[in-house]
């Protein structure tokens, strides 16, 4: 098995008294697509720009392609594609003009930028888009040639800072599918999200991250298996009436997470569950059963919701 | 399957960071170019119409109110427009480089904050700056040379050595461009502080630092060495 690309040990970044990453450890392996979920401020997107080698680490030790990032780099730096949180592509620039000045960047010959552009065009679904200035673009296309800028140099990792935030239900699918493509080539992505529908459609192994700290570390699957009930149910009796009827459900379910909007309980078998309590006398306003998500894992791991 | 997935060689393959150490600063030169590219029409027109106008308006016209009034003795010597000419070919040079770093520098951080793309790349802080920096000096030698050429037609350009104009005045925008850029890079954040700089230091400089008149006559204001420089080369 060859070495991990990116080899985390006790990372620690703090800023004055605010410990943003605490002491984490991980590796990610060659084509291995790796997320970092977590609600904002969990220390995701630091730990990201640690990785890019843009932000020094306080302590610990940190390998990108074998490389230490704090002496050397650019050399790392030259084998990232970074797509960041906030696109910042040049908005008077046209779409291939950004392309183009970004693979100059990398040393990239014109030559070889020329073809490379007709290719991302293609790959980003732009190629009609080709001569149009950035600012005349829409979120989910300023989005798609940000990724496609981030490719322009082939690079070892991709690093997806949030993808789709900000982006409406068909350009997050869009984009999905643009990374499915890349993570079924091959290519290294390591991302971070705090939508957990993204994290179980692109992440083969994620970590969970809250307070700077990684609270659970395994596949989707793995995670929810461990974690979590194969279903959930989700009752609403009003604001009200939930407390109460929280305190009465309790013995009834493998566990029970009371919100400010709903009751969720816990079990392998949601429809019985559900059935059970409807027929000892409860009424809730609405119902659901659904399949058991990330956002559980992460509500039993640490009490929160992600999007909070 | 896309062409891209089909073509991929990696970046272990494709990126030469040598070549990167080496050129950095020129590429991102290169992306200013681009960006200079888009405004090629204005700055063109900048480049003729600025100084044509000052010219025609203060060297001549003024200038011919001056000349009747000071006869052969002229000012410092010489007619009104010689004497004006090169310390308008220092300030352009000047404000020139100002204009190009700053611009830049503020996009870079703040509005586009393309200086955070370029610094996720091989590049480093040192070669986007200056990158940034060398296109700035391009610029301003565009505008120099230009005026110069136009000074030369109005026959602002009496002495052998005039030419030297040239390099002091580039001298001048180079010091002022790195000087500028350094502070931009600090207090980007502070738009104000570009107004108070443009309108209690820059304009200053400009009107009492003997653009229009010699500094002898205002003696209790230091003089600004350039234009004398300029000045000395051209008379």
């Amino acid at each position: 098995m060859s070495s991990p690309l990116i080899v985390a040990r006790q990372l620690t970044k703090t800023y004055g008294e605010f410990t943003a990453v605490d002491h984490i450890d991980f590796d990610v392996a060659k084509g291995e697509s790796f997320g970092l979920l977590g609600p904002n401020g969990a220390g995701k997107s630091t730990t990201m720009r640690m990785i890019g080698a843009t932000l020094q680490r306080t302590s610990g030790e940190l390998t990108i392609l074998g490389k230490d990032p704090e002496k050397l780099g650019p050399q790392i730096r030259a084998h990232l594609g970074v797509v960041p949180q906030q696109d910042n592509l040049d908005g008077e620039l046209t779409v291939t003009e950004n392309l183009y000045i970004y693979g100059r960047y990398f040393g990239l010959s014109k030559k070889f930028i020329k073809n490379k552009i007709e290719e991302l065009l293609e790959f980003a679904q732009l190629e009609e888009k080709r001569n149009v200035k950035v600012d005349a673009l829409s979120g989910g296309m300023k989005r798609r040639l940000t990724i496609a800028r981030g490719l322009v140099s082939e690079p070892e990792i991709l690093m997806l800072d949030e993808p789709t935030t900000g982006l409406d239900p068909q350009a997050r699918h869009i984009l999905w599918d643009r990374l499915f493509r890349l993570k079924e080539l091959g290519v290294t992505l390591l991302l971070t999200t705090h939508f957990m529908d993204e994290a179980e459609q692109l992440c083969g192994r994620l970590i969970v991250m809250d307070k700077g700290k990684i609270m659970a570390e395994g596949s989707p699957a793995e995670l929810i298996r461990k974690y979590s009930t194969k279903e959930v149910v989700e009752l609403r009796f009003g604001s009200e009436k939930n407390a109460e009827m929280a305190e009465k459900l309790h013995d009834t379910c493998d566990h029970i997470e009371q919100l400010p909007d709903r009751i969720l309980l816990y079990s392998d078998d949601g429809e019985t569950l559900l059935s059970n309590i409807m027929s000892g006398g409860a009424h809730p306003i609405t119902s659901l059963v659904r399949r058991t998500s990330l956002e559980d894992v992460f509500l039993k791991l640490t009490g929160r919701s992600l999007v909070e | 399957m896309s062409i891209y997935e089909r073509t991929r060689k990696g970046s272990l393959t494709l990126v030469d960071t040598k070549r990167i150490h080496r050129f950095g600063a020129l590429f991102v030169s290169e992306s200013r170019f681009k960006h200079m590219a888009k405004w090629l029409n204005g700055i063109i027109t900048q480049a003729i119409a600025n100084p044509l106008l000052y010219l025609l308006s203060v060297g001549v016209g003024i200038g011919s109110l001056v000349d009747a009034n000071q006869g052969s003795r002229g000012v410092d010597g010489v007619p009104y427009l010689t004497f004006l000419g090169p310390a308008l070919l220092a300030s352009t040079a000047i404000q020139g480089a100002i204009d190009e770093v700053v611009m830049p520098t503020l996009q870079g951080f703040k509005w586009n904050k393309n200086f955070f793309a370029m610094n996720a790349t091989p590049l480093t802080g040192k070669q986007i700056a200056n990158g940034v920096y060398i296109a700035a000096l391009v610029r301003v030698a565009f505008t120099v040379a230009i005026y110069w050429i136009l000074l030369f037609f109005f026959g602002a350009l009496k002495a052998g050595t005039a030419w030297l104009a040239i390099a002091v005045a580039m001298f001048a925008g180079a010091a002022f461009g790195a000087m500028m850029l350094a502070i931009a890079g600090k207090v980007v954040k502070e738009d104000f502080f570009f107004s108070i700089l443009g309108r209690f230091i820059i304009m200053p400089l400009f009107l009492f630092s003997g653009t229009f008149y010699p500094t002898l006559n205002n003696a209790d204001i230091p003089s600004t060495n350039w234009m004398d420089l300029t000045a000395l080369a051209c008379h």
